[in-house]
């Protein structure tokens, strides 16, 4: 391959990836894994982030460690691990996950708005959302990441002021008893956490843009603990608030807490930061995972020229998309809940778990092999 | 001594000139065949330039003769040029000179050279060779030149004059603490205005000429040892770049230079102020002085630049600071007032308190028109009252700003037009325009408020995060001389961060962002802990 080695002309630091990575996790994952996560564990989901934050933060130095090397992006990796046949299968179940990763997020943000303007098809916030990601990817990761490095600190800031207002109507005792609900319901919580940290395999794909790649699986390490504080207070605001019982009857438990904050005679509802935090994490979300898969393809077809993929992608994102609009919401979280948290994984950390042992075995192998081609007659 | 002055003629002789009444087949001759010399004999080189500048009434030729006895002639443009430094400074001199009898040169004929070096008592003498290099230095800057019979070289030479406005008050950018003086329209007093300021060698200016027509001179100052030189050389290469008629004025450089030439953000800053570029110059940047604009060009520049006046520099910081942050708060206001007023009264009612949702709603009970057209009426008329007021004599201007906003205002609000809440809303964004320093940033927000307007009235608050997402991804696109727009905050730079949302003190600032050649502003001996205690000095 002529690009296999070659650095990305497009440089950004090693803060300003992981920006990009913490700015596409965080609101899709407040309002969709948190649920998942409520659901699942109820009040105990707290000791489900704790433990799939360890997990996920090993799953994100695996990505980085193991399924990418210097210099080469996920895709480049397999497909020199696996050969062209084999490894052109699993690149584009990669590209598949991503776009339908995209897609999800889509459908989600397209429900939600449909919730505070009911009479405005869904497909004109399909086109919004989808305009802006495709201008995002198009002008590439350097945009991407300034972009993001100055929407994300106000988006935190909101987090953390709607946490704080929200402090007033919290119940501490409502996450008590402990472990009522035994181990397994933990698991399962769990298990929607791990999901969320291995879609951040796409994060893989556009590590190589790092100004020093090899500091990352390092950096990594904070990534973890950064996503694990900012899930907290979502994780464990609605249950506090409404009670485990309600908490799991909501379609957004975390929305539902910052809607009802009020700050006396200025402001009644706080629907504005739900809408800021879905609309602007969505689209770092989108954007990312649409990055990856113009990327992703692009290096499965060997061409420099990533954007000549943005349409592409962006058609058949919108063509996924439009599919699963006509799904209901229950739909789409029983999938979730039944399936994608499986799947996840599987792609996630399964695939480049693989390629790890398979380079590995083969380095390992030739290795022996030139030794003993050297020590034989 | 006989000096006439010679009315222009048309004299068109064996001489075949090069189409005076077309500049631009002169420049095209230049660049195929070698410039035409000077001719050796006065009258041939006299009727030539007749003939180029025939129809040009403003064009003087003085013929006279110098002490040797050979014929000689000035050419000058008239308004350009001061005629009593003429007289003193050169043809008296010239005429009055007694040769030297251990002369060499020609048997005591005065050369060119002698002239030049001990007659010509003017600021400035350049020796030129060809017919093209002569009638430049008449038409720009040396304005005069002098021929003398018999040499195949001539003199251009300076003596003052012209019109001009002195150095006067800022009009765009007012201090209340801070230098006086703005640049007017006159390259060297700009030049001067910094030199004053940074009496420094490194202090480096360069000029070269812009536009077939307008010749017009453009001067690049940087300071050497801190500009960095790659960047030095593409401001050089991109003015060299330019091949226009005419530069008037220094937007025309700014439009032919800039990066994103689409974009409705300025790439370059402007000021008035030789302040401001001084200190520009000290962080490493460069500008751009332009013969006949008073605005010199300042590049690189980044986005929070625009929200830096020149008194936070000369004010306390903690002062400064607070009117810092009054500034980023009009500047959201500025951009999304008009249109969160539409998104809530349009989409998002239940965001308001009662109170405030029952106040709006009686007020606007009685407008026939929704809120975003009573939003987009109220604004355009806003933006057009400013126009006006800008346009008129300020007597005048005064007048129809307060006539605007209060009479009309007032009658709107009466006869049921527009809402109250939406007149509040409009002059509270006015205001707000008005206080961001950099006037042409300023308009490219009041612009941007429209879109947002529409957006908020057919999206609500999810249209206005959409545009705030499009500004926010064309700004990181974009680049200042290849530096990024939005930098020191994306990609982030710490040491940036000293003069971006809050100014540290003079002390504290260390660092200038744009220099990589030579990075450190302060030493340590700088620092407050150095200082002496009035204490322990009485003692």
């Amino acid at each position: 391959m002529t690009n296999a080695t070659q650095k990305p002309k497009e440089q950004v630091s090693n803060l300003q990836l992981l920006i990009i990575v913490i700015a596409s996790t965080t609101a899709f994952g407040h309002f969709v894994y948190v649920r998942l996560a409520i659901l699942f564990a109820g009040r105990n989901d707290w000791i489900s982030l704790i433990i799939a934050s360890i997990i996920g933060t090993g799953i994100v130095y695996l990505h980085l460690k193991v399924a990418v090397k210097p210099n080469r992006s996920l895709i480049e990796h397999v497909l020199k691990v696996f050969g062209k046949y084999l490894g052109g299968v699993f690149s584009v179940v990669y590209l598949l996950f991503f776009t339908f990763a995209a897609a999800i997020t889509i459908k989600v943000v397209t429900d939600f708005m449909g919730l505070i303007y009911p009479t405005t098809p869904p497909a004109v916030f399909l086109l919004f959302e989808l305009s802006l990601v495709a201008w995002g990817v198009y002008s590439g990761v350097e945009v991407m990441a300034r972009a993001m490095t100055i929407l994300l600190p106000p988006m935190m800031l909101l987090g953390v002021l709607a946490s704080l207002l929200s402090a007033k109507d919290k119940d501490f005792t409502n996450v008590y008893p402990m472990l009522h609900a035994g181990v397994s319901s933990i698991a399962f919580g769990t298990l929607a956490f791990i999901a969320m940290f291995s879609e951040l395999v796409a994060f893989s794909v556009f590590a190589d843009h790092a100004s020093d790649q090899t500091k990352l699986p390092r950096q990594s390490l904070y990534l973890g603990l950064v996503l694990f504080l900012m899930f907290l207070s979502p994780a464990t605001g609605p249950i506090m608030v409404f009670g485990e019982g309600l908490a799991k009857e909501l379609a957004f438990p975390t929305y539902t807490e910052i809607q009802y904050i009020r700050i006396s005679n200025i402001i009644e509802r706080l629907d504005i930061v739900g809408i800021l935090l879905w609309t602007i994490g969505s689209f770092f979300r989108i954007t990312m995972f649409m990055f990856a898969a113009v990327k992703g393809m692009s290096k499965l077809l060997n061409s420099d020229r990533i954007n000549t993929f943005t349409f592409p992608v962006l058609l058949l994102t919108a063509a996924v998309s439009l599919s699963l609009l006509g799904s209901s919401r229950e739909d789409l979280y029983h999938f979730l809940g039944a399936y994608y948290i499986y799947i996840a994984p599987c792609v996630g950390l399964g695939l480049p778990l693989l390629t790890g042992i398979v380079y590995w075995g083969k380095k390992r192998f030739t290795g022996r092999a030139r030794q003993q081609g050297v020590q034989g007659p | 001594m006989r000096i006439r002055r010679s009315r222009p003629r048309i004299k068109l002789n064996s001489v075949k000139p090069i189409l005076p009444e077309d500049p631009r087949t002169v420049a095209e001759q230049s660049t195929t065949t070698p410039p035409a010399k000077l001719f050796g004999h006065i009258e041939e080189n006299l009727s030539y330039f007749r003939s180029v500048f025939h129809h040009a009434s403003d064009v003087v030729f003085r013929e006279f003769r110098i002490a040797d006895g050979r014929s000689a002639a000035i050419i000058y443009v008239d308004v350009l040029s001061d005629t009593k430094l003429i007289d003193s400074d050169i043809l008296s001199p010239l005429s009055e000179h007694e040769p030297s009898p251990h002369g060499p040169e020609h048997e005591g004929r005065l050369t060119l050279a002698q002239i030049q070096a001990t007659f010509a008592h003017t600021s400035g003498a350049e020796r030129v060779a060809t017919l093209e290099d002569a009638v430049t230095a008449i038409t720009t800057d040396m304005n005069i030149l002098l021929i003398v019979d018999c040499e195949d070289e001539a003199l251009a030479l300076t003596a003052g004059g012209g019109v001009g406005r002195g150095v006067e008050e800022p009009n765009t950018e007012a201090v209340i603490r801070g230098p006086r003086e703005g640049f007017n329209e006159n390259l060297r007093t700009g030049i001067a205005l910094i030199r004053r300021r940074i009496r420094s060698a490194d202090f480096k200016v360069e000029t070269m000429k812009v536009g077939r027509y307008t010749k017009t001179n453009v001067g690049i100052c940087y300071i050497e040892g801190i500009v960095d030189n790659a960047l030095v050389e593409e401001v050089r290469t991109r003015i060299e770049r330019i091949d226009t008629d005419a530069i008037i004025d220094s937007g025309y450089i700014e439009e032919n230079i800039e990066d994103s030439p689409y974009s409705p953000f300025p790439q370059i800053q402007n000021t008035e102020r030789p302040d401001v570029v001084a200190a520009s110059l000290l962080e490493g940047r460069i500008a751009i002085l332009t013969d006949g604009s008073p605005f010199a060009l300042i590049v690189p520049t980044v986005f929070w630049s625009a929200l830096q006046a020149s008194e936070d520099y000369y004010e306390r910081y903690l002062i400064a600071n607070a009117i810092r942050f009054l500034r980023y708060a009009f500047l959201l206001i500025n951009l999304y007032l008009p249109s969160l007023y539409v998104a809530v009264t349009t989409f998002h009612q239940e965001l308001l308190p009662e109170k405030a949702l029952l106040s709006i709603a009686a007020a606007r009970e009685v407008t026939p028109f929704p809120a975003v057209v009573e939003a987009l009426i109220m604004e355009i008329t806003f933006e057009a009252l400013r126009e006006a007021g800008v346009r008129l004599p300020k007597t005048v201007g005064s007048t129809i700003s307060i006539v605007g906003a209060l009479v009309i205002g007032q009658a709107a609000v009466q006869a049921g037009i527009v809402s109250a809440p939406m007149v509040i809303v409009v002059s509270i964004t006015g205001i707000g325009s008005f206080v961001i320093p950099r006037y042409n940033f300023a308009i490219t927000l009041r612009m941007l408020r429209f879109p947002m307007i529409l957006l908020a009235a057919s999206l609500g608050l999810f249209g206005i995060v959409a545009g705030t997402i499009a500004i926010i991804l064309h700004l990181s696109a974009l680049r200042s001389f290849g530096v990024p727009y939005l930098s020191p905050v994306a990609p982030f730079i710490r040491k940036g961060m000293q003069d971006t949302f809050i100014r540290v003190p003079h002390w504290r600032m260390s660092s200038r962002i744009f220099s990589k050649a030579n990075p450190q502003r302060n030493t340590e001996a700088t620092m407050p802990k150095n200082r002496t205690p009035a204490g322990k000095m009485q003692s």
